[in-house]
């Protein structure tokens, strides 16, 4: 089981390394550098957590889009030189070539995470930058899986892509629009049944607004609570989500 | 099929030709734009708690740095420099109470209000600046003492408000809290000294001495001095009327 989840997961990565992708991570950390020797110029007073704060936010951001464009353009040049069909076809069940998959792009995640913490390092302290790579690794990791299912089970890229990007600024979002539907004036029976669709579908998704808080790259101290949550939180839906890829992809016909 | 890698010759010349023609009409017409300066806009109402909610993405402290360099930069607007008396003071005050409150532990919002908002020549505009800083205080006195400090020396200096200045070192004076230092809750016997008020001076000092309020011993030798210093001064001025 093992060799067949490895090598896919493998070859995931290599296609990541070779198609560049690296390159684009570079070149956003370059970027990211600029835009914080740009804030030193013009920051008042607290130049340094500036700093680190708004790189932090769009590392976070640009490293999101990277993982979800892609995922879903990986999997869709598989669905067109038909290397999928292949592997459907061969003796490994369907779940080793899912598990492969997220295991692949999820050491992307990792790539990515690891190198922007070495970034991080030059403008903050060790046990911060730890902590919010590693939060950032479990966030890519869910986004890489969610972008699979979609782009899995709708065989579209644009559907795909604007899907992935829907669910992360839901999951993101989800306790603005909650705390948005408990205002005043929202007690009408529709208002009431929206707002109880929406607790609905926020229990089925991670509460990505407790992951990657460019805030604790400022802390002096981060709450072990707060790294337990997250974590607890990636292993119950990676699980969760994997489960929903596997049984989708079971019923797909080749 | 094999395929040759194409060269700047493989191209028309009508079609260098069109590039060219697009091109000046592109440079010109953005020239005619660039003439056309943008209108100044107006500090807009801060939005409601729910919709910075919404702004922050739920990433809050990188939401916060954004509109707070937007609210700084604001006085540079389409390539030039606004005044801050065409501000609203009154929609800026509501920005900085909101940022404060967004972001407790930044100091960024109080800076802009003691050394940047209120180094305007406009006395109302100051005023508001100062009471916003003033009501900071009040809110969280061991954060916001040192730009109440300065709140007082704008009052004193910059306003020459001498019983507004008073109003803030009294508020500075009066709290409890360990972490204000001496010399910012001495402003207000300092400005007591300047609005001549010795007989209060000596009943505030003697209070603090007499009940061993104040156990620092170069406080104490302040204290002795600033009495002693007003004391000779009464001594002249009696002098004087004899």
């Amino acid at each position: 089981m093992f060799s067949s989840v490895i090598t896919i997961s493998r070859y995931s990565l290599i296609e990541a390394v070779r198609g560049k992708i690296v390159w684009v991570i570079a070149s956003l950390i370059i970027f990211a550098v600029l835009l914080a020797q740009f804030i030193s110029q013009t920051a008042l007073t607290e130049t340094s957590q500036s700093q680190v704060v708004l790189m932090a936010g769009f590392l976070r951001i640009t490293s999101v889009l990277v993982v979800i464009f892609f995922v879903i353009s990986s999997v869709a040049r598989d669905f067109q030189d038909k290397s999928i069909e292949l592997l459907f076809a061969i003796a490994i069940p369907r779940y080793q070539v899912f598990i492969g998959k997220f295991i692949g792009f999820s050491l992307l995640a990792l790539l990515i995470s690891v190198l922007y913490a070495t970034v991080l390092l030059f403008f903050t302290d060790a046990a911060s930058a730890l902590i919010w790579s590693l939060s950032l690794f479990c966030e890519l990791s869910i986004v890489a899986l969610l972008s699979l299912i979609f782009i899995l089970s709708l065989e579209n890229v644009a559907l795909s892509l604007m899907s992935s990007i829907g669910i992360y600024s839901l999951m993101r979002l989800m306790p603005a629009i909650q705390s948005m539907g408990e205002g005043p004036f929202q007690d009408s029976l529709f208002n009431q049944f929206i707002n109880q669709l929406i607790d609905i579908i926020g229990l089925f998704l991670p509460r990505l607004d407790h992951f990657t808080q460019s805030g604790w790259l400022s802390m002096a101290e981060i709450p072990v609570a707060v790294i337990i949550s997250y974590l607890i939180e990636y292993i119950l839906f990676v699980v969760f989500f994997s489960l929903v890829g596997v049984i989708d992809l079971k019923r797909k016909a080749i | 099929m094999i395929l040759k890698a194409k060269t700047f010759h493989n191209s028309s010349p009508l079609l260098w030709l069109l590039l060219i023609v697009l091109f000046i009409m592109i440079s010109s017409w953005r020239s005619t734009l660039y003439y056309q300066r943008p209108a100044i806009n107006e500090l807009p109402n801060v939005p409601s708690e729910s919709a910075l909610k919404l702004i922050a993405a739920s990433d809050q402290s990188f939401s916060y740095r954004l509109i707070i360099f937007w609210l700084q930069q604001f006085d540079v607007q389409a390539g030039q420099y606004v005044s801050f008396r065409s501000l609203d003071y009154q929609k800026l005050t509501k920005w900085l109470t909101a940022l404060s409150a967004y972001e407790p532990d930044s100091q960024y919002p109080m800076l802009l209000a003691a050394r940047i908002y209120s180094r305007v020549s406009d006395e109302l505009r100051v005023r508001q600046m100062l009471d916003f800083i003033y009501r900071q205080y009040k809110i969280n006195p061991e954060k916001n003492w040192r730009w109440l400090s300065e709140a007082t020396i704008t009052a004193q200096h910059g306003l020459k408000d001498k019983k507004l200045a008073l109003k803030y070192a009294t508020a500075l004076a009066e709290e409890k809290n360990d972490k204000i230092p001496f010399w910012a809750k001495d402003m207000r016997l300092l400005i007591l000294e300047q609005m001549g008020e010795t007989e209060q001076i000596k009943l505030l000092v003697g209070g603090l001495l007499a009940n061993k309020l104040v156990t620092d011993e170069n406080e104490i030798r302040f204290l002795n001095l600033l009495l002693q210093r007003i004391e000779a001064k009464s001594g002249q001025n009696v002098k004087k009327v004899d």
